[in-house]
């Protein structure tokens, strides 16, 4: 059994204990050291992590996914989104959703579509047989660029892969309608947005980037202009072009 | 033979009664059970979370458990005096190697077993299906572990507890760093340089081989072949680490 003193002195040091803990949370964060700074390259890190790269990579998928959250949150802005992204590819380049992700943040968000397109184009040639990616750089080619020509090729390049006959298929309709471009764009977001089997995080990216077009549409009162009718775009369709 | 088939059971028991392997057990399956809470925070991930960190923890945790458990073992029994009234015995020197040897690979080969199987028990819980590749990728790492036990068991031969569990992890690592030295090498444009650096490529023990993560992680098919030739690079590497550590065991004075 303790004694009255011993159990008092526990108490008394689980309490100093509580006290300490909640004294230094504040110097817990400290938005000069910026962490991510110091983050080192792909190269170094799948050395360090002596064979187990798989996990070093959901490591940094983790800070990334963290560093996005604290972007939404108007903590800090972008700047090491990038260096992120590019670590947990290299670390394990089958890894599909942040070439997807970081691609879509890149072109929305950081307004570097060539860099988005870039590091999808990286991710095609890592997993040639992933639908996704060569859609989503139609997508961009479209909602960004508005390149429709460019977009009609990927998502034809995307409905010849392993399940993406439907999805890129509808999408190829969308570049060939009659309406605008920034409501065709709103469709393809939602379309996203209420795809069951697509990522939630990416489904929420997708309305909150519908809200963001709708009101771009509501400022300018309605005048998107219809497109003239659409003819497939000279080179749609041919795989080599890509 | 059943001199060998003795001595692995008494290792064996031996180690099943020690603390450690329970700590080692809990410790690594509470990190797995972890990975189904973390997996929600892994955008795009949660599936692979799971599978990364399962496949992870079955082979750290072997290797510190075998590095933990064996290295000190040998020298216990030296302390003891229990080597020497073994060898008094009509046990001979390469049976006592032997016998360790299957001991401590038993215990690791238990170990795997048990936390894959709560691996897999985690990954149905999260709704994955078990794949043929995560079952090979637990199958390389019973060679990894069938690996490393044989070096731990030629550098306890001839070195402390503590040096041994050192040169055991060196080797652990360099065997992951081992396709890194191949490149190295083509740096020099031959020469004596070139020769060493290739020579130890050879010579270290090429780890990056019993690994299958990746292939169980994205459902990669596995090479063909590639199962038949790593199995018999392991029997094969185990069998020259063995025999190199008996011919060093039988010039050894034991006190």
């Amino acid at each position: 059994m303790l004694s009255r003193a011993s159990g008092i002195t526990g108490v008394v040091l689980v309490a100093a204990l509580v006290g300490a803990t909640m004294w230094v949370q504040p110097f817990v964060s400290r938005p000069y050291l910026h962490t991510n700074l110091y983050l080192p390259s792909g190269k170094f890190v799948q050395q360090a992590s002596l064979g187990y790269h798989e996990l070093a990579s959901d490591m940094v998928w983790f800070q990334a996914v963290q560093y996005y959250g604290g972007f939404a949150m108007s903590q800090h802005d972008l700047a090491y989104f990038g260096g992120l992204i590019d670590i947990t590819t290299e670390l394990d380049p089958h890894f599909a959703f942040p070439y997807i992700f970081g691609a879509v943040v890149m072109a929305q968000d950081l307004g570097d579509l060539d860099r988005g397109i870039h590091l999808l184009r990286r991710g095609m040639q890592e997993n040639p047989s992933m639908y996704e990616l060569p859609f989503e750089i139609g997508f961009l080619y479209y909602t960004v660029a508005h390149d429709d020509s460019a977009a009609a090729r990927y998502f034809d390049l995307a409905s010849r892969l392993p399940g993406g006959k439907d999805r890129a298929g509808r999408f190829a309709a969308f570049v060939y309608s009659k309406a605008g471009h920034l409501q065709t764009s709103i469709r393809m977001w939602e379309e996203i947005e209420q795809d069951p089997d697509e990522q939630p995080y990416l489904r929420d990216l997708a309305k909150h980037y519908v809200q963001k077009l709708q009101r771009q549409a509501a400022q300018q009162g309605g005048k998107d202009p219809v497109n003239k009718e659409k003819t497939p775009p000279h080179g749609a369709g041919n795989r080599n072009d890509i | 033979m059943s001199a060998i088939y003795t001595l692995a059971r008494h290792t064996l028991r031996t180690y099943l009664q020690e603390k450690i392997l329970l700590v080692v057990l809990v410790f690594g399956g509470l990190l797995m059970l972890s990975s189904y809470v973390l997996s929600p925070l892994a955008v795009g991930a949660q599936i692979k979370i799971v599978i990364d960190i399962g496949l992870a923890c079955v082979s750290i945790f072997t290797v510190v458990l075998i590095v933990l458990l064996g290295a000190s073992s040998f020298h216990l029994e030296k302390e003891r005096g229990i080597l020497r009234s073994l060898l008094a015995k009509p046990i001979s020197r390469v049976d006592f190697i032997l016998g360790k040897y299957f001991g401590t690979f038993a215990v690791a080969c238990i170990v795997i077993v048990l936390m894959a199987a709560l691996h897999m028990m985690v990954l149905m819980l999260c709704g994955s299906k078990i794949t043929s590749q995560m079952l090979w990728a637990e199958y390389v790492t019973i060679l990894e572990a069938a690996l490393v036990t044989a070096l731990l068991t030629l550098f306890s031969c001839f070195t402390s507890p503590v040096l041994g569990s050192f040169f055991t992890v060196g080797c652990v690592v360099c065997g992951h760093f081992s396709d890194d030295l191949l490149q190295f090498a083509g740096r020099f444009s031959g020469g004596a340089a070139h020769a060493a650096v290739t020579a130890f490529y050879y010579v270290l023990p090429n780890l990056g081989l019993l690994s299958l993560r990746s292939e169980a992680v994205h459902d990669l098919a596995i090479p063909p072949g590639m199962l038949f030739a790593v199995t018999m690079y392991t029997v094969v590497y185990t069998s020259v680490l063995l025999y190199v550590s008996t011919v060093i065991f039988r010039a050894r004075e034991v006190s």
